[in-house]
């Protein structure tokens, strides 16, 4: 027994000695690295600005993230989405209480862009490579701001990262020209250092087309009538005592059309040494319906200045689709969009404000133009020649524009040789479809890939496109038109360049200038159509009291035996929506932020 | 007085009469001094044998016998008989017989036995005298286990609570926290789910003191275990640590309190083999109650008309749906039924022997567990797919007497745990249940495939839960500890012994899900031609299978010194002990969590008594964490509580109350398990989300800044406790009554300064630094009152109760300079809520139109009006406030009480909590919010307001079609008061009389029946008052129907 006293002992004595206090608890990750550390290693530099990428938000999401509230949140669509923050903004209850995301967002990545610019500098690799990617980078960082500054108007900016030991209530809202000159000088060093084209393998990333388009589209904002000296923002004044808005010049007109023009010339390849790496795109058939189809579902076509790879993308699919595909009907467009679109002809069906917006009596009824061919009783006895329609759909179908088709699914229309049936017992609509059916009566067709099939599971590959050619021709065609007092030649070259690939005849003048804008602002609406457009238009032509401001119509959901039922076709009040003026013209600086820097001012009305 | 002061065992020579405080603490400094240095205690004088009076002369004898029995009529054996102011004494067989010869002039027996009270009888003319002795309760030689070994009950200072482990028994639950809940002084507790396996209720001693983890830790045998491996039936003793003295030994783990479990060891003695096997039925208590189809339908309608809109089913759909004439087309199922089952069982079985010799002891128990859920399956599956827990426990503890002086002692712990499931997990399946709207669709389509829509993926909950495959899970968990326990009293000084301790703990388990994917269609009526019309949602898919495993093991080291002596009134008890422990988690998902977490420290704790008269206690832990940068991994952690036991006291005239002890302490304990992530101190870089690139979407990896480090700030969060307790005993402590003030101060709370950084500065939430900057405080009172006596009778009986009151506040948060007061934390108490103050409906539209702007969304009549708080005419998410009472109870009780006569017992106890509050929101208290989807709970229904209709005694808003940005918000229109009074538990048992037993050769054998959760008084109605906030789709509670019996051989 002493033998194992003696033992016990040793043992016990040997662990206390051989333990040393500190030592066994030093024991922390040895992989970490520091940013130096990591920045010294290209492959990390690389993920490093993968991750910055990785930042472009969703915008394909129309539906609950809160990052793209603004198709759902325009005259264009209504969104059945519990929750989505669409509906807090049709319903006007949107209130400083709200944080959306992309405020808080664009900060964090600008300060990721901000991290790489500081230490790229430890990245052993050749200048050009660098350089490149330093371009990359200042793109994305004036992206991000881009995408605050047309939401919340200025926003403070930021040239550097900050140190977590910030006095931060010292943090301020600039002016809006001075993040107008950022997000530019940001542009012109991506432009100065990209290619005009990435090659097939790295789509996706930042182009020096990509910067002239953002620059294009950031300065038609800038020249627009809500930033350029809109007299409700001149009391706007932010801590440092600086109006925040500027009074109105006509010279940002010129130089958003300089910026527009500079991107086609270069994207086109019409600069001095340039090669075309753009054009607009054009199906095969030469059917418009199918140049716009194709121009959304053939990935990175010739048109596309810089998109994002959203890969799969189940939820949005199941909102685009019809109960009887397996979708959800969820994102609904409006009778007024269903409105916005001409005759084949090129004439407007309905009677127009002076806004360029259709006119809408109290009840909701257009005024139809007498001998524009439209017609909102009875039924198609034929087929369309083009495929567009079938015999025995609502002749407030026939004889559409070529986008109409290929942008709405109606009752009636055929898609994957579907019949879509929205009416209250079709199989899409009310009766059958429970909580799954169109809130409007029609299904956005936009973006739908033929290829998808939900029952099967089948789920194409999808990209999101931030700027295209075609949007630029509309930028440049606005803002040339604005800048002079006679219609400018471009302006018709360029508008007639997307009405002929849409299907409408060209305009031969002369027009006003006056009658120029309302034709830019129609063609505007129908060619970029739920492409997160319209809610920024509707806002920077202050036109959104009246457009957003209204009660949304579909049509009479609850009623309809059949295709042919006309009370079906009953423009029906869908909701309500609401307005207020120059309150919903900015979205709320989130209180938790002013509560933590006071000297955030909250913009007008909140 | 004369009678006192020979009451005490070791008459004290020096001739004090006073004795002053600074003697006093003098002494025990000394004592502390010599304890912690373990010198032989040579400053004081050796005990002095009490002096005997051996001068009786013997005249006359008389013999006296009887038969000495407890309160249930057993035999005592070994009980001292003797005669008083004599010398004679006699002693009972083990039949409790025994045989005296009086002297002339004896006039009173006297009967003492360890562990009853002393009995006097007067001699009268009888030459028999039976006597029934009661347990005593008053045992001076009592110890109670506490940190790192034991202490006498009666040198107790610190706030100690232990818990009779037969009134534990009485509750039949595999849980064993359940058996715990209301019956300790200063543990609060909920129970929030009756799932098998999954039914343990949250302790928390003393309340929340924090943000993070409130639990306390639990110690089995020495050793920091999960408390959900141990089996009632193995444990010999539960002591529960509330202050600071009491948890200052455990250092930067101690502040939550500390429960520590003691299993049972064995004793001299031939083998006891015990067995009790129990069955029990289990019935959901508080399942939902939803409406049906045909009023969902009027009430959708509704829901449309008040939005302005057409009516979506018509009359004779609604009749439809009503009669049930097209059960196909217009469904009306309800999901809780056709699921769950209203009942279901659990067996509880346990074997033990116990028993050894001088050399060897042994106690052994052999567990299984099984409990059934309250799913219902399809007896065509051979797999199961309700919820079942199977548990088998093994507990082994052999102590070995190496030498004289050495003893080893074994313990083993072998748990091995089987929970099996639905492939979709009952969590998902109760929530369809408990959504799915009654007329969505039928349970079966007529070709006898299930119904389904879009809605739920595709499922009915019928299907999900019975042919969605299953889950199944298995955990093996090991805990050895082996002890060496080394007297060294011979060696080196008498009272010094050495104890190590090497334990070793793994945890294994790995789990398994099939999910089968099932066609899915849903019926739409008969085609023209006759035939059924179908719409496919979803064919027949491939199985998933997935399978998850974890290991995970400890490995502790403790070598301790004790030192207990008694040195004439001076008693002396101290430990010193150094300890290290290290964590692996094989399976860690990342680097940085495969590294081992260690710890180290030492703790001490001297305790120095004098005649049981004032007491006084110095504890402390030193230990730290490699969790902390270093320079700031170590705390010190004192605790120091004095003691005064009046009633021992010479001037203590009050016979009637044999003690009355004040105590006092004061300490710091800390607490490491702050919610950060590990070496939350450093600065990291770390993989990140990447980016689709190319034609071909190719995945490229990201990296990017993760946490800002702060190697200064961040360590463990301290508390600075504070104790004053009364202990009273009163008639030989048949009455007890015990009362505590707490007060405690949680200070450097660890947190991320997200609150005080603006999103606008670019820092995301996860890269900011931690910082210790929170406070809290945390303020209360418990008591506890306890009578047992026998009387003359036979009759058994005691009452106890006890209460507690505890209030945690915030003192210091990490909030934005601006928030105003009544939005912020500070000065709120820990957990309640924010929240609207409705004020009623809106009557109508002049109404509307009179009160303040409501900002959320459009409002109607019928609408709920809330307050303006901040009286800027707007009604806006500014106007929240913090409203109720925390979701964990500020105010917890229990009382009960048991009988026994003659073999019969009975018992019952009551419980109940009071000051907190319950929020209920969702879709089924938030009718359509997923359109017409989702169940609409029929206490919303019946209370609702009704557009033109009397609505004074509305409770909830009027109906929408989708939802309603006004109503659909946390406000006190949804706050109910969740107090509640239960009758936890009851129990009728009869043990057959010794005549039967003898007969039947066995030692006991009893039967019963008991319960849990028996009767319910709440204001709540809906749901049991103890489960989480929102929408009801948890797991019901159950009420417990338990027959058993118990065989001791």
């Amino acid at each position: 027994m002493k033998r194992i006293q003696s033992i016990t002992m040793l043992v016990s004595v040997s662990i206390l000695a051989l333990v040393s206090c500190d030592s066994y608890l030093d024991k922390g990750p040895e992989e970490n690295m520091s940013l130096p550390e990591a920045f010294a290693e290209r492959l990390y530099t690389e993920r490093f600005l993968n991750n910055i990428y990785s930042g472009i938000p969703n915008e394909m999401d129309f539906h609950n993230f809160a990052f793209n509230p603004f198709v759902g949140g325009s005259d264009e669509m209504e969104v059945t989405f519990a929750g989505a923050v669409a509906q807090l903004i049709n319903n006007g209850s949107l209130s400083p209480a709200n944080n959306l995301p992309i405020w808080g967002r664009s900060a964090e990545w600008s300060r990721k862009c901000n991290l790489f610019l500081e230490h790229i500098q430890y990245t052993d690799m050749s200048p050009e490579a660098k350089s490149v990617w330093i371009g990359e980078v200042h793109f994305l960082r004036a992206f991000f701001n881009f995408l605050a500054l047309r939401m919340y108007g200025p926003i403070p900016i930021y040239d550097h990262s900050l140190d977590p030991g910030t006095d931060f209530t010292t943090i301020e809202r600039g002016t809006y020209q001075e993040c107008v000159d950022f997000i530019v000088r940001d542009c012109d060093e991506a432009y100065r250092r990209l290619p005009a084209r990435q090659n097939s393998a790295e789509y996706g990333r930042a182009t020096a087309a990509a910067a002239l388009a953002l620059k294009s589209r950031l300065l038609l904002y800038a020249a627009s009538p809500q930033f350029n000296g809109n007299p409700d923002y001149r009391a706007l004044v932010n801590s440092a005592g600086e109006q925040m808005f500027p009074e109105y010049s006509r010279d940002r007109w010129a130089k958003a059309a300089e910026a527009a023009k500079l991107c086609i010339d270069f994207s086109e390849g019409n600069l001095p040494g340039a090669s075309a790496q753009y054009q607009l795109y054009e199906a095969a058939s030469g059917n418009p319906a199918d140049s716009h189809y194709e121009l959304f579902t053939k990935n990175w076509n010739q048109e596309v200045l810089f998109a994002s790879n959203i890969g799969t993308n189940m939820l949005f699919e199941q909102c685009i689709h019809p109960k009887g595909l397996n979708g959800f009907s969820f994102y609904a467009p409006t009778q007024q969009m269903v409105d916005a679109y001409r005759m084949a002809d090129g004439s407007h069906p309905f009677e127009l404000t002076g806004e360029g917006q259709v006119a809408y009596s109290a009840t909701g009824q257009p005024t139809i133009v007498p001998g524009s061919g439209y017609t909102e009783s009875g039924f198609a006895d034929s087929d369309s020649p083009d495929g567009y329609w079938t015999a025995s759909v609502s002749n407030m179908y026939v004889n559409r524009e070529p986008r109409f088709y290929a942008h709405i699914n109606f009752a009636g229309s055929l898609w994957r040789n579907y019949r879509s049936e929205f009416w209250y017992t079709g199989n899409d609509g009310l009766q059958q479809g429970g909580a799954n059916h169109s809130k409007t009566g029609y299904v956005i067709r936009k973006f739908a890939d033929k290829n998808t099939n939900l029952l099967n599971q089948v789920i194409t590959q999808r990209t999101w496109i931030w700027f295209r050619l075609g949007e630029i021709y509309l930028n440049y065609a606005e803002a040339l038109n604005e800048a002079h007092d006679q219609v400018h030649p471009d302006v018709y070259t360029y508008l007639n360049k997307i009405r002929r690939r849409g299907g409408l005849p060209e305009l031969i003048g002369p027009h006003t200038p006056q009658q120029m804008r309302m034709l830019i602002r129609q063609e505007r609406r129908v060619e970029l159509a739920f492409e997160t457009h319209r809610f920024f238009d509707s806002r920077r032509w202050l036109i959104a009291d009246q457009t957003d401001g209204n009660i949304i119509y579909g049509l009479n959901i609850g009623a309809g035996n059949s295709l042919t039922d006309p009370e079906f076709y009953q423009r029906t009040p869908m909701e309500k929506r609401t307005f207020v003026s120059p309150r919903n013209y900015l979205f709320p600086i989130p209180e938790s932020e002013i509560q933590i820097v006071p000297a955030l001012v909250q913009n007008p009305g909140f | 007085m004369e009678m006192l002061k020979k009451s005490i065992t070791t008459p004290d020579k020096t001739p004090r009469r006073m004795f002053p405080a600074a003697k006093v603490l003098q002494d025990a400094c000394w004592a502390c001094l010599v304890a912690l240095l373990f010198s032989p205690a040579t400053v004081f004088a050796n005990p002095t044998i009490a002096e005997i009076d051996g001068a009786t002369r013997i005249v006359t004898q008389r013999e006296i016998t009887g038969r000495i029995v407890d309160e249930q009529g057993n035999p005592i054996e070994a009980v001292t008989v003797s005669v008083k102011e004599t010398a004679a004494t006699g002693m009972t067989d083990s039949g409790g017989n025994y045989r005296i010869a009086v002297p002339a002039g004896g006039a009173v027996l006297v009967f003492t036995a360890t562990g009853f009270v002393p009995q006097e009888v007067s001699i009268g003319a009888s030459n028999v005298i039976d006597v029934v002795l009661e347990h005593s309760t008053e045992d001076l030689d009592e110890v109670v286990v506490v940190g790192f070994g034991t202490q006498k009950k009666v040198s107790i200072v610190g706030a100690v609570s232990t818990i009779a482990m037969e009134e534990v028994r009485r509750t039949p639950t595999p849980s064993i926290s359940q058996a715990l809940v209301g019956r300790v002084p200063g543990l609060v507790s909920r129970q929030t789910s009756g799932e098998p396996g999954k039914d343990q209720a949250y302790l928390y001693i003393r309340g929340l003191s924090n943000w993070n983890d409130n639990t306390p830790i639990v110690i089995v045998d020495g050793i920091e275990r999960d408390l959900n491996t141990i089996n009632i039936a193995e444990v010999e003793s539960i002591t529960f640590l509330k202050d600071a003295t009491a948890t200052a030994v455990y250092g930067i783990r101690g502040a939550n309190g500390v429960i520590i479990i003691t299993t049972k060891k064995g004793e001299i003695g031939a083998p006891v083999i015990t067995l009790r096997s129990e069955v029990a039925q289990l019935t959901g208590m508080r399942f939902p109650d939803f409406i049906n189809s045909g009023e969902f339908a009027e009430l959708w309608n509704e829901a449309r008309l008040n939005d302005g809109l057409s009516p979506t089913y018509r009359s004779e759909e609604i009749l439809r749906f009503y009669d049930g004439s097209d059960p196909y087309l217009y469904p009306n199922v309800n999901w809780i039924d056709e699921v769950l089952e209203k009942s279901t069982m659990q067996t509880l079985h346990n074997l033990n022997i116990s028993g050894g010799n001088e050399r060897v002891r042994y106690f052994v128990n052999l567990g299984y567990t099984m409990q059934d859920g309250l799913f219902k399956t399809d007896p065509q599956f051979e797999y199961g797919t309700n919820v079942r827990m199977h548990r088998y426990n093994l507990r082994s503890n052999v102590d070995v007497t190496l030498s004289s002086n050495l003893v080893a002692e074994i313990g083993l712990g072998l748990i091995s745990r089987q929970d099996q499931g639905p492939g979709y997990g009952s969590a998902a399946i109760l929530n369809s249940v408990f959504d799915y709207a009654p007329h969505k669709i039928p349970m079966y389509n007529p070709d006898g495939t299930f119904g389904a829509t879009i809605f739920n993926n595709y499922t009915n909950p019928y299907m999900q839960a019975t042919h969605g495959g299953y889950t199944n899970l298995l955990s093996n968990n090991m805990q050895g500890t082996f002890t060496l326990k080394w007297d060294l009293g011979k060696l080196v000084t008498e009272g010094l012994s050495w104890t190590n301790t090497f334990s070793f703990d793994q945890n294994v388990w790995g789990s398994n899900q099939r999910l089968k994917g099932i066609t899915s269609k849903e019926y739409e009526g008969i085609y023209s031609y006759g035939e059924d019309k179908y719409h496919v949602w979803f064919e027949k898919a491939p199985e998933i299978y997935s399978t998850a495993a974890g290991n995970t093991r400890y490995l502790r080291f403790f070598s301790q010194a004790n030192y207990n002596r008694s040195f004439g009134a001076h008693g002396v008890s101290s430990m010193l002990m150094f300890n290290l422990g290290e964590g692996v988690n094989l399976l860690a998902a990342d680097g940085t969590n495969a590294l081992p977490s260690r710890v180290m420290g030492i703790s001490g704790r001297a305790v120095y008594d004098f005649n049981q008269r004032y007491i006084a206690e110095f504890s402390f832990g030193y230990n730290g964490s490699e969790n902390f940068a270093p320079g700031r991994r170590y705390g010190f952690f004192p605790g120091v509580a004095l003691g005064w036991n009046i009633a021992n006291e010479s001037f203590w005239k009050i016979g009637q109350i044999n003690m009355l002890k004040i105590r006092g302490s004061a300490g710091k304990v800390g607490n490491d398990r702050t919610g950060g992530a590990r070496f939350a101190y450093l600065s990291t870089t770390g993989s990140a989300d990447g980016y689709l690139f190319g034609e071909s979407f190719s995945s490229r990896v990201g990296y990017a800044e993760g946490r800002i480090g702060s190697e200064k700030a961040i360590t463990w969060e301290e508390a600075t406790k504070y104790n004053l307790g009364l202990d009273v005993g009163l008639f030989r402590d048949k009455l007890t009554f015990q009362v505590d003030a707490f007060k405690e101060m949680r200070d450097g709370l660890l947190v991320q300064r997200t609150a005080s950084t603006p999103q606008v500065s670019g820092f995301g939430s996860h890269q900011l630094p931690w910082a210790n900057i929170g406070k809290t405080e945390n303020k209360g009172i418990e008591g506890m009152l306890q009578a047992r006596n026998t009387t003359a009778g036979g009759l058994f009986y005691s009452v106890k109760g006890n209460i507690t009151f505890t209030r945690s506040l915030t003192v210091f948060r990490d909030e934005p300079i601006n928030k105003p007061d009544y939005q912020a934390f500070r000065g709120h108490s820990l957990s309640t809520s924010l929240a609207l103050v409705a004020l009623g409906f809106f009557e109508d539209q002049e109404d509307i139109l009179n009160s303040p702007v409501q900002t959320f969304g459009p409002v109607r009549p019928g609408d709920i009006k809330y307050r303006d708080v901040n009286g800027d005419g707007m009604v806006d998410q500014r106007d929240e406030v913090m409203v109720g009472h925390p979701q964990v109870p500020e105010l917890m009780y229990g009382f009960g009480f048991t009988l026994a006569y003659k073999g019969f017992d009975v018992s019952a106890y009551f419980t109940g909590a009071g000051n907190a509050s319950y929020f209920s929101y969702g879709p089924t208290v938030y009718p359509f919010v997923w359109g017409n989807d989702a169940n609409v709970q029929r206490e919303f229904y019946e209370h609702r307001w009704r557009p033109g209709a009397d609505n004074t005694n509305a409770r909830y808003p009027a109906v929408s079609s989708g939802p309603n940005l006004n109503n659909n918000r946390i406000s006190t229109l949804y706050m109910r008061n969740s107090s509640y009074f239960r009758l936890k538990n009851a129990e009728i048992g009869y043990a057959i009389p010794e005549r039967t037993l003898t007969r039947l050769k066995l030692t006991n054998l009893r039967f019963f029946v008991n319960g849990i959760d028996l009767l319910l008084w709440d204001n709540l109605g809906i749901v049991d008052p103890e489960m989480n906030n929102g929408n009801s789709a948890q797991y019901p509670k159950q009420r417990t129907i338990n027959t058993g019996v118990e065989i001791i051989f």
